[in-house]
């Protein structure tokens, strides 16, 4: 990069992209109508039993539920066939498996399979924000996935039945601009923190994490900090601690996304 | 019938079922906004970034829950933008073709700017290839160390490097000669 460049890259080009960097939104009639298709299609692969069938098959299944045709195609579908009861039923739970639940004050739709938009008279937690946040989004936490893991069947998990203290993404749900912030300023601590922990500084991981208890005991990220914890203190040698920690996450947040991470931690205690 | 409809409503209570749909809450916009800054046109968006939510829902068990998640939502995005962009020659729309649409709700005049800034960075990325742009929006926006990026990319590090120096040389000089015009205007 010859000076020019140089000098270009530090006086405009930097704060382009740092501006460019704050820009993170989908338009919510966009993200609704792919809310819609990937519920369909993650269904599609229910329905076949297995996630593999979610590829080229299922795409198709969900685009087509996505247009206004395919309504009239899949009802024909459903006339037809005597897997017809699981279509709607399929269809039925799309909406519910990304929390539009359809209002019992909503009109009966014309056909199952037609395309539904979720009644306003019935927000869920989902569609509620996809609507009234259309503005940029403000960083999110980066939730760890578990691994598979099994559970009754038949058990459908509500937000409200994991307890104020977690919800799906085993954390509360922000509440406004405001939470958002926090929750900015949640992340910087803890990814600060998971930088000690990389490069094996343990005590002073330990010292944000405890700076982060103090300031967000109960933050959006707890269970990611208490997470972040456990490894600091096996990391540390602090075995009891640790295993006390763990402990403790796990009564609080026992359906995490991080307790695959708290558990194999523990593991590793000799 | 009735286990036949009550398997797919099972199959929606299981924890992956709720961790993917809370993945796509949390990050949705970000798959969406790295597919637009890897060039995929407004027009497609949709379209790509189903198949990338659907991609990674069938790779869902595979994660590593003890790495940052963007990092292996990217290699997805990446994934798709590589070959949304092979098939280019066959799409109707291509990023560096007009200007950057407004959004689908009029942005207050305060706004303006950020959303001619956004058409300049998304142009000026265009003058970019695949492998560079995805270095350079990894470190550059979304702020990961390059042995991050290298490793999320399956890259050698010093080819990440090297990368990222063309890259941004690139990119400078495309936005030079874009803002040029821009400034022309005011």
């Amino acid at each position: 990069m010859n000076e020019h460049d140089h000098d270009a890259w530090d006086d405009g080009v930097r704060g382009l992209l740092l501006r460019e960097a704050r820009l993170e939104r989908v338009p919510a009639d966009a993200r609704r109508r792919l809310q819609r298709r990937l519920g369909l299609s993650v269904l599609a692969s229910a329905l076949t039993g297995t996630t593999a069938a979610a590829g080229s098959g299922t795409r198709l299944f969900g685009t087509l539920l996505a247009k206004k045709t395919a309504g009239v195609i899949l009802s024909m579908a459903v006339g037809a066939s005597t897997g017809g009861a699981v279509l709607y039923v399929a269809e039925t739970n799309s909406a519910s498996f990304f929390g539009a639940k359809p209002s019992p004050a909503a009109p009966e739709p014309a056909s199952p399979l037609r395309d539904r938009a979720a009644p306003a008279s019935a927000p869920s937690v989902f569609e509620g924000r996809a609507m009234v946040e259309p503005a940029p989004e403000l960083p999110v936490p980066d939730p760890a996935m578990p691994k598979r893991r099994s559970s009754p069947a038949g058990e459908r998990e509500s937000a409200t039945a994991r307890g104020p203290a977690e919800t799906i993404a085993g954390s509360p749900e922000p509440q406004g601009a405001e939470h958002d912030v926090d929750l900015t300023r949640e992340r910087e601590l803890l990814e600060s923190a998971r930088g000690d922990l990389t490069a094996r500084r343990f005590e002073e991981a330990l010292r944000k994490i405890e700076r982060h208890m103090r300031e967000y005991r109960t933050g959006r990220l707890a269970p990611e900090r208490e997470a972040l914890a456990v490894q600091a203190l096996v990391g540390a040698g602090r075995y009891d601690e640790a295993r006390r920690r763990g402990a403790d996450f796990a009564a609080r947040f026992p359906r995490s996304m991080f307790r695959t991470v708290v558990d194999s931690t523990l593991a590793t205690i000799k | 019938m009735s286990l036949a409809i009550a398997h797919p409503v099972r199959g929606l209570s299981t924890p992956m079922a709720h961790d993917f749909r809370s993945l796509f809450e949390s990050q949705c916009a970000y798959v969406w906004t790295t597919l637009r800054r890897l060039g995929v046109a407004r027009a497609d968006l949709e379209d790509v970034c189903h198949e990338v939510f659907v991609t990674i829902h069938r790779h869902l068990d595979e994660y590593d829950p003890s790495r940052p998640l963007r990092p292996w939502l990217f290699l997805f995005a990446y994934r798709q933008a590589s070959d949304y962009r092979r098939r280019s020659h066959r799409r109707h729309e291509r990023l560096g073709d007009g200007l950057e649409p407004a959004d689908d709700s009029p942005l207050p005049d305060e706004l303006a700017e950020q959303r001619e800034d956004r058409s300049l960075v998304l142009h000026a990325l265009d003058a970019l290839d695949l492998e560079k742009r995805a270095v350079l929006v990894m470190h550059e926006i979304d702020g990961y160390p390059m042995p991050q990026v290298a490793a999320a990319l399956a890259i050698p590090l010093n080819t990440g490097y090297s990368r990222l120096r063309l890259a941004r040389q690139e990119f400078a000089r495309a936005v030079r000669q874009l803002s040029g015009p821009r400034e022309r205007e005011r």
